[in-house]
C-alpha cells in the first residue's frame, strides 16, 4: 500500500471530476442503442401501418430484423465511438497539459503506476458501462416487442466486442497521443496522425503506385483498408452487416479481433511507456519527447510532400516536374508549418532547416523511385521455380456466386475473390515468358494487346500483382496461351459452371432452375430436369476449349440457367464444336444456328454513328464536353432502313448478336464494329421462334459492306 | 533530512539548476532565496518529486524521491500557484487529500478553516489569491507530512495572516517536528521566520548558511577612532567585510562574533563605539559582495 485509499475510492475521487465524459458517454450510447432501435421499429411500424406487411409474420420478420440491425453491426458507430476514445483519453489525462495540476498530481504520494491506472479504468468503464446499460435497455425494449431473436443477440455481442477492441484501439491511441505531447490542439493532430497517417501514406504509394508504373495492378487486392482502424472499421463493419450467415461473421470477426486486440496492446503499451517516461516539463509544449520532434516532423512532411504531389500531378494534367515540385516543396513547407507549431512561434519557421530539408530530399527520393523505377518495379517477373501457382485475370467475366451448405443460400462474390478463391495455374514458365514479351514489346505496337491482372503466389508466401499485355494477335503467343488457358487449373477458376457447388446448388435449391438456350434472335427453354445433365455435357466439351479454338471460332450460342426469381443467372457460350451439349439441344429442338435467315427478317435499320468524326467534338481545350458529345452524337448519326432481301442477305452475313451471346473477348476476328449498329425487325410469319421486339446487331470488325458505308456516309442523312 | 547533491536540471538547453548541492536539515525552517527565474521553483519541483534532475541526486530521509510515492508521502508542496479542482469548495479538497495522505487531520483543518475565516461551502474559484494561498498552507499542514514545500506561498499574505501561518508553523515544528522549506524572491519575507537560508542565483548556490550563524558571525560596528593609530590597532587582524568612513565616523562590517569585538575594541581607545544589530538584508549583502555580487540587484529591489 502507497496510500490509505484503496484502488476503488482512487477511482470514486478521479471519477469526481469526469462526470460530465460519463454523463456525455451514457447519452451517446443511449442514442446508438436504444435511440436507435426506437427510430428501426417506429419505421417498421409505421410501414405496418401503411400496409407495407401483408402477413403478420413478415412485419414480425422486419421487426426482428430491425432490432438486429439496431443492436448489431452499425456503420455510423465509427465516428461516435471514436470520437468518444479521444475524448475519454484526453480528458483523463489532461492533468498533463497544466504545470499546477502536474505539480499537484505528481507531487502527492500515488505511485505513478497507480495514478494511470486509476484514469485508465475509469475511462474504460466510461465506455463499457454505459454501453452494456445502453444494450440491456435496447434489448429489453426489442423483447417486449417481440423483435429480440438469437441471431440478434449473438450479432449484438459480437459487434459490441468488436466495438469494444475499436474503442480500445482509438482509447489507446488517444492517450498516446496525449503523452507525446503537451496542449490538446496538438494532441488532436497528434490522434489524427496516428490513427490516419500509415493509411494516408499507403494510399498515396498505391496512388503513386499505379500512375508511375505501368505494371501496377489492384485487381486482386484492392485498396487495402490496413493502416487505419477507422477505415478499417468502416469497411468491415459494413462487410459484416450485409453477411447473411453467423458462421460466416464469426469466421470474418475473429482476425478482426485478433489484429485490433494486438493493436490496442501494442498501442496500450506504447502509451503507458511513454506515460512512464513523459517529463513533467513537458506540459504546455507542442512536443513532450523533444528526441521525436524532427522523426514526427519528417515522417509528416514526407507523407504530406507526397499528397501536394499528387494534387499537383492530377491538377496539372500528369506533369511530372511540377509533379516533383510540388512534392518537394510540400514536404518543405509541411516542415515549417510544423516548426511554427512545435515553437508556437512564427519566427521559428526557419528553425532546424535540417530536418525539413531531409523531408524534403526524402520526398524527392520517393519521387525519383517511382519516375525513374529506381527498384524495377516494372521490370519485375519472378523465376518460374520461385512461383508456387498463379491468378491470371484474362477474362471473360461472370456472374460470380457461393453456394452456402449451411442456409442452403446463394451469396454474391467478386470476380477476383473468386478467382483468388478457384484459380490456381502452375505452368509457371508460360505466364513468365507472357510477362517477359510484355516487358519486351510496346504496348502501342501489339495489334491485339489485352491487359492481363495476375497474381504470384510465391513459394516464400509472398503474394505479388502485376497487369501486364498479351498480344492476341502473335502467334507464338498462341502455344502459351493454350498451356495456361487450356487446362483444368484454369477451368476451375474461371468458370462457375466448373465448380462443384454449381451441381449442389441445383440439387437442394427448392427453387426452380430455369434453362433456356439462345443464338442472340430466337431463345428455346429447356426442361428444368435436365440443368445437371447439361451442365455436365457443357463441361466435357470445355475439355477441348483452349485459346486457340477460342480465338478462331465465335460462340454459336449461350446457355442460360437462371432462378424462377432471377435471382442468380449463369450463362456459358456454346462452340459449334460442343458436340455433347448439342446434342442435347437437338433432343429437345432447342439449337437454332447463329446465322440468321434473310428470308426471316423485314427490314434492319442501320446507324453508322461517325464516332470518328465525333472525336474532335469531344474535346474542348482539353476538356470533355459532354454536351458537346451528346449535340455531337446526334449532328454526326446516319440511320438508314434497308429492306431489299438482296442487300439484307449480304448483311446478314456479316452480323454477329449484340452481346446476346457473350463477349468475343478471344476472338480477334470476331471483333465487332462499334462504328455501327444494327437493329432487325423480323416477320411475323416465321418458323424459328424469335423473340418478339428489336434484335441489336454488329457488323463483325472490316465486314461492313461497301453499300452500307456509302449509305450511311456522312451527310446522306435524309 | 533533504540531500541535494550536484543537482542539475536543463530545459531546453537553459540551465534552470546549475550543480545545486544542499542540505536540509529537519525540524528548521530553510529558506529558498532567489529572483525569478533564480531556480527555486525547479529546486522544489525536484525535491517534491515532480521533476526528474538530469544530473546529481536528491534524498529526502535516505530515499530517491522520483517516482517513489513512498518518499513523497513524506511531503506536502504548495506550489507557486496552487491547483484547486474546478468547482470544487475546501471540503472537496479536504475529500482528496485525505484520501492520499494517511495523516490528514481533518478536525484540525476545519477548525483552521474557522479560525482564518475561510468559508467550506464557499467554491475556491471565488476566493482571493491570498486567500487560495492560505487555504493551501492549510491542506498542507493538516497533512501532517514531515515536509512542508511551499513556492512563493507568502507572498501576497497580508501580515495577519502572516502571524497566523507562522505560529502554526512554529507549533507543528515544536509538536512533531515539521520542516518547512519556504521559497521567496523576496528576503525580507524570510528573515523572521527561516533557520537557515539558501540563496539561488542562475542556478546555482551562491551561499547556503545558518541564520543565526550568520547572524553571530558578522557584526556591524560604528565607532570614532581619535586617531588613525587606534583605528589600526582596532582593526589589526580582524577579518573586514566591509568599511564605510562618513567624517570621522566609521561604519566596520566584521566577520566575528560581538564577544571577539568587544574584547578587541575594549583594549583600544574609542570616542565612540557602538556594536549594530544586522539585518538579514545586510548580511546577505555583505556575504554576497566578497564573492563578488551585488545582492541588491539579485533580492532586494
Amino acid at each position: 500500500m502507497t496510500s490509505k485509499s484503496s484502488f476503488l475510492v482512487s477511482i470514486k475521487e478521479n471519477n469526481k471530476r469526469r462526470i460530465w465524459v460519463w454523463v456525455i458517454s451514457f447519452l451517446g450510447q443511449l442514442v446508438l442503442y436504444p435511440g436507435v432501435l426506437m427510430v428501426y421499429l417506429s419505421r417498421i411500424n409505421f410501414r405496418n401501418a401503411e400496409g407495407s406487411y401483408k402477413l403478420p409474420e413478415h412485419y414480425k420478420i422486419a421487426l426482428q430484423e430491425a432490432a438486429t440491425d439496431a443492436l448489431g453491426f452499425k456503420p455510423f458507430c465509427m465516428l461516435p465511438i471514436a470520437a468518444l476514445g479521444i475524448l475519454i483519453a484526453v480528458q483523463g489525462f489532461s492533468y498533463l497539459y497544466d504545470r499546477k495540476k502536474v505539480d499537484m498530481y505528481h507531487s502527492v504520494p500515488v505511485p505513478a503506476k497507480r495514478r494511470f491506472a486509476v484514469i485508465y479504468v475509469n475511462g474504460l468503464l466510461m465506455y463499457v458501462i454505459p454501453t452494456l446499460f445502453s444494450i440491456l435497455i435496447a434489448a429489453l425494449m426489442a423483447a417486449t416487442q417481440g423483435s429480440l431473436t438469437g441471431r440478434g443477440m449473438a450479432e449484438c455481442g459480437l459487434a459490441a466486442v468488436l466495438n469494444l477492441l475499436y474503442f480500445l484501439v482509438v482509447y489507446h491511441t488517444g492517450i498516446l497521443a496525449v503523452m507525446l505531447t503537451g496542449n490538446v490542439v496538438i494532441t488532436g493532430f497528434a490522434s489524427v496522425i496516428l490513427l490516419g497517417i500509415t493509411y494516408v501514406a499507403q494510399q498515396m504509394l498505391l496512388v503513386l503506385r499505379s500512375n508511375f508504373f505501368d505494371t501496377a495492378s489492384a485487381f486482386f487486392k484492392g485498396s487495402s483498408s490496413a493502416g487505419s482502424v477507422i477505415v478499417e472499421y468502416d469497411s468491415k463493419i459494413y462487410l459484416l452487416k450485409v453477411t447473411a450467415l453467423l458462421s460466416d461473421i464469426v469466421k470474418m470477426i475473429l482476425p478482426i479481433y485478433g489484429k485490433w486486440f494486438a493493436l490496442a496492446l501494442l498501442f496500450g503499451a506504447l502509451a503507458y511507456l511513454a506515460y512512464r517516461k513523459r517529463p513533467a516539463e513537458a506540459a504546455g509544449k507542442a512536443m513532450a519527447f523533444s528526441g521525436l520532434k524532427s522523426v514526427v516532423k519528417i515522417i509528416v512532411s514526407v507523407v504530406a510532400g507526397l499528397i501536394a504531389g499528387w494534387i499537383v500531378y492530377d491538377a496539372t494534367y500528369y506533369n511530372v516536374v511540377l509533379t516533383a515540385l510540388g512534392m518537394i516543396g510540400g514536404a518543405a513547407f509541411c516542415g515549417i508549418v510544423m516548426e511554427v507549431i512545435y515553437e508556437t512561434d512564427i519566427r521559428g519557421a526557419f528553425r532546424h532547416l535540417v530536418s525539413t530539408g531531409i523531408a524534403a530530399v526524402a520526398a524527392a527520393f520517393i519521387f525519383c523511385i517511382f519516375q525513374f523505377d529506381l527498384f524495377g518495379y516494372d521490370s519485375y517477373v519472378p523465376e518460374a521455380e520461385k512461383i508456387e501457382s498463379y491468378v491470371l485475370d484474362i477474362g471473360p467475366y461472370q456472374n460470380y456466386w457461393k453456394w452456402c451448405d449451411e442456409d442452403e443460400s446463394i451469396q454474391y462474390v467478386s470476380d477476383s475473390q473468386y478467382m483468388q478463391e478457384n484459380m490456381f495455374l502452375t505452368d509457371t514458365d508460360a505466364v513468365c515468358e507472357l510477362a517477359r514479351k510484355s516487358q519486351e514489346t510496346n504496348v502501342e505496337d501489339m495489334k491485339d494487346g489485352r491487359s492481363v491482372n495476375v497474381l504470384y503466389r510465391l513459394k516464400s508466401g509472398k503474394e505479388v500483382e502485376r497487369i501486364f499485355w498479351i498480344d492476341f494477335a502473335d502467334a507464338s503467343n498462341e502455344e502459351l496461351l493454350n498451356r495456361i488457358i487450356g487446362t483444368q487449373e484454369y477451368r476451375d477458376g474461371v468458370y462457375l459452371f466448373a465448380n462443384e457447388y454449381v451441381e449442389t446448388a441445383f440439387t437442394e435449391m427448392e427453387r426452380e432452375w430455369q434453362v433456356t438456350y439462345t443464338n442472340g434472335a430466337v431463345q428455346t427453354q429447356l426442361p428444368s430436369f435436365e440443368s445437371g445433365r447439361l451442365r455436365e455435357m457443357w463441361l466435357k466439351d470445355m475439355e477441348q476449349f483452349d485459346f486457340t479454338l477460342a480465338h478462331n471460332n465465335r460462340p454459336c450460342g449461350k446457355l442460360l440457367w437462371e432462378l424462377e426469381d432471377g435471382y442468380i443467372s449463369m450463362s456459358v457460350p456454346v462452340y459449334d464444336s460442343f458436340l455433347n451439349t448439342l446434342t442435347v439441344l437437338d433432343e429437345y429442338e432447342a439449337y437454332y444456328p447463329v446465322e440468321l435467315r434473310a428470308e426471316d427478317i423485314l427490314s434492319l435499320e442501320i446507324t453508322n454513328w461517325h464516332y470518328q468524326d465525333q472525336e474532335a467534338y469531344f474535346y474542348e481545350g482539353g476538356v470533355y464536353d459532354s454536351r458537346a458529345a451528346e449535340a455531337s452524337e446526334v449532328q454526326h448519326a446516319v440511320t438508314k432502313e434497308f429492306t431489299d432481301p438482296e442487300e439484307i442477305a449480304q448483311i446478314v452475313e456479316n452480323v454477329y448478336p449484340d452481346g446476346a451471346i457473350s463477349s468475343l473477348y478471344w476472338s480477334e476476328a470476331g471483333l465487332l464494329d462499334n462504328e455501327y449498329s444494327i437493329v432487325i425487325t423480323f416477320k411475323m410469319d416465321t418458323d424459328w421462334p424469335y423473340k418478339r421486339g428489336y434484335f441489336n446487331y454488329r457488323f463483325l470488325k472490316g465486314q461492313v459492306p461497301e453499300f452500307v458505308v456509302e449509305r450511311t456516309a456522312f451527310g446522306e442523312e435524309e | 533530512m533533504i540531500e541535494i547533491y550536484n543537482v542539475t536540471k536543463t530545459f531546453d538547453n537553459i540551465k534552470a539548476v546549475d550543480a545545486v548541492s544542499v542540505v536540509i536539515k529537519e525540524n528548521t525552517v530553510f529558506g529558498l532565496i532567489g529572483t525569478n527565474g533564480a531556480g527555486k521553483s525547479t529546486v522544489l519541483r525536484m525535491i517534491t518529486g515532480v521533476l526528474k534532475p538530469d544530473e546529481g541526486t536528491i534524498a529526502i530521509d535516505n530515499m530517491p524521491v522520483y517516482d517513489n510515492a513512498e518518499t513523497k508521502k513524506l511531503m506536502f508542496f504548495i506550489a507557486d500557484e496552487p491547483y484547486f479542482f474546478t468547482g470544487a469548495n475546501v471540503e472537496t479538497m479536504e475529500h482528496y487529500f485525505s484520501s492520499i495522505y494517511e495523516n490528514f487531520n481533518k478536525e484540525e483543518y476545519y477548525e483552521y478553516l474557522k479560525n482564518f475565516n475561510l468559508d467550506k461551502r464557499r467554491k475556491i474559484g471565488t476566493f482571493s489569491k491570498g486567500m487560495k494561498k492560505q487555504l493551501a498552507l492549510l491542506l498542507g499542514i493538516c497533512s501532517h507530512t514531515k515536509y512542508l514545500l511551499c513556492d512563493e506561498t507568502f507572498d501576497g499574505l497580508d501580515p495577519v495572516m502572516r502571524q497566523g501561518i507562522k505560529s502554526i508553523l512554529a507549533k507543528e515544528m515544536e509538536e512533531r517536528g515539521l520542516t518547512p522549506i519556504i521559497a521567496s524572491h523576496n528576503l525580507r519575507e524570510l528573515e523572521d521566520i527561516c533557520d537557515h537560508v539558501g540563496l539561488l542565483h542562475r542556478g546555482g548556490v551562491l551561499l547556503s548558511k545558518d541564520l543565526e550563524d550568520m547572524k553571530c558571525n558578522i557584526q556591524k560596528v560604528q565607532c570614532v577612532f581619535p586617531s588613525a593609530e587606534e583605528e589600526g590597532k582596532a582593526l589589526n587582524g580582524l577579518d573586514i567585510l566591509k568599511k564605510e568612513q562618513r567624517g570621522s565616523l566609521c561604519t566596520i562590517t566584521i566577520r566575528s562574533t560581538k564577544e571577539e569585538i568587544m574584547a578587541r575594541f575594549a583594549t583600544v581607545d574609542t570616542v565612540f563605539f557602538e556594536v549594530l544589530p544586522l539585518s538579514l538584508e545586510e548580511i546577505f549583502i555583505s556575504e554576497t559582495e566578497v564573492v563578488g555580487y551585488d545582492i541588491k540587484k539579485l533580492i532586494l529591489s
